[in-house]
C-alpha cells in the first residue's frame, strides 16, 4: 500500500489508485470508540473506520470496491505503508 | 482590470540581471525562479482579489495569506487589516528522495521510501537526498483579517505563515504544516496543529 501525504491518495503497491482520503470532521483515531481489533466508530458521523495496519492490497481493494465511501485510517508509520511523492 | 491597475501601481523593479534558472513575468516584469508555476508577486495580488476566499470552507471563514512586499503594500493601500509576520522556513523540515532510472526502459522514477529501494533493474541517478520542500519567496507575509472577525472565531488558513510540524515519519522525514484551522485571539491566530496534522490519515 502506498500513500502520497500531500494529496492523501492511496495506491496499491503496483500503483493502482484506490481512494483519496478526505474527512472534514478531523476526529482523532484515539478519540474513536473501539469496535474490534481493526475498526473504530466515529462519534461524529457514526461511520466505521477501518485501520489499514493489517490489510494487504487485496483486502483494501475488496473493501473499497464493496463500499467506495468506506472510511480508512492510514498511519505513516505502519509497516505496510510506503510513502510516495 | 483592477488587477492590471494594481500591478501598474505596485509592481516592484525587476532584478537587473537574469540567470538561466529565472524567468521574467510577462505581466509585471518580476524575475522569479523558473521552477515556480507562476509569478509569486502576481499570485498574491490575485489572492487579494480572489472572491472564492469570501466563501466558507467546511463552514469556516477562509483567511487570505499574502506574501511579498508588493501584495502587502497593495493590501494596505486597499485599507485592509493585516497581521504581518516574518516568514522564515525552519531547517527542521525535510523530505527525502532518490531518483532512479530503469536500466532497460529508461523510465525515471522518484522514490521516497527506503523500502522501495531494492531493485537491481534500476540505476541510481540521484542518491538519497533530503530537501526542505518549503521555500518562501519573501520574508514578508501577512494574514488579511476580515474586519468583522470576532475574538474566538474559528477559521481556515490555507497558507500558514508560522512554522509548525505537521507530521514526522519514522524514516526521518519531517513535514511542515501548510494548512490549518485556527482561532482568532483578537491579536493573533492560535494554530490548531491537530486539525490538519499528518501521521494518522483518516477519510
Amino acid at each position: 500500500m502506498k500513500i502520497n501525504p500531500s494529496t492523501k491518495e492511496i495506491f496499491t503497491d503496483s500503483g493502482e489508485f484506490v481512494k483519496r482520503l478526505h474527512c472534514p470532521i478531523h476526529v482523532k483515531w484515539k478519540a474513536m470508540k473501539k469496535m474490534g481489533v481493526d475498526t473504530r466508530i466515529c462519534f461524529e458521523c457514526n461511520k466505521t473506520i477501518h485501520d489499514t495496519a493489517s490489510l494487504n492490497d487485496t483486502d483494501l481493494v475488496r473493501l473499497i470496491n464493496n463500499d467506495p465511501k468506506a472510511c480508512l485510517r492510514v498511519n505513516l508509520n505502519h509497516e505496510n505503508i510506503k510513502i510516495i511523492h | 482590470m483592477l488587477f492590471k491597475r494594481l500591478l501598474d501601481i505596485f509592481k516592484t523593479k525587476p532584478h537587473s540581471q537574469t540567470k538561466k534558472v529565472k524567468k521574467i513575468c510577462t505581466e509585471c516584469d518580476y524575475v522569479y525562479e523558473k521552477l515556480l508555476d507562476e509569478c509569486p508577486d502576481c499570485k498574491y495580488l490575485k489572492i487579494l482579489m480572489n472572491k472564492s476566499f469570501d466563501e466558507k470552507s467546511d463552514n469556516l471563514r477562509v483567511i487570505r495569506t499574502i506574501r511579498g512586499e508588493t501584495a502587502i503594500k497593495a493590501a494596505k493601500d486597499m485599507g485592509l487589516k493585516l497581521l504581518e509576520l516574518r516568514a522564515e522556513v525552519s531547517d527542521e523540515f525535510k523530505v527525502k528522495y532518490k531518483k532512479l532510472q530503469h536500466r532497460k526502459t529508461g523510465e525515471i522514477i522518484t522514490i521516497g521510501d527506503f523500502r522501495e529501494d531494492n531493485g537491481s533493474e534500476w540505476k541510481t541517478l540521484v542518491n538519497w537526498t533530503s530537501e526542505n520542500p518549503s521555500k518562501f519567496f519573501s520574508p514578508y507575509a501577512a494574514y488579511v483579517i476580515p474586519k468583522d472577525l470576532k475574538k474566538g472565531e474559528r477559521v481556515l488558513i490555507n497558507d500558514v505563515i508560522t512554522n509548525h510540524v505537521s507530521g514526522r515519519w519514522n524514516q526521518g522525514d519531517v513535514y511542515r504544516l501548510s494548512k490549518s484551522e485556527a482561532t482568532w485571539t483578537g491579536e493573533d491566530f492560535y494554530i490548531d496543529v491537530s486539525s490538519y496534522a499528518i501521521g494518522d490519515f483518516i477519510g
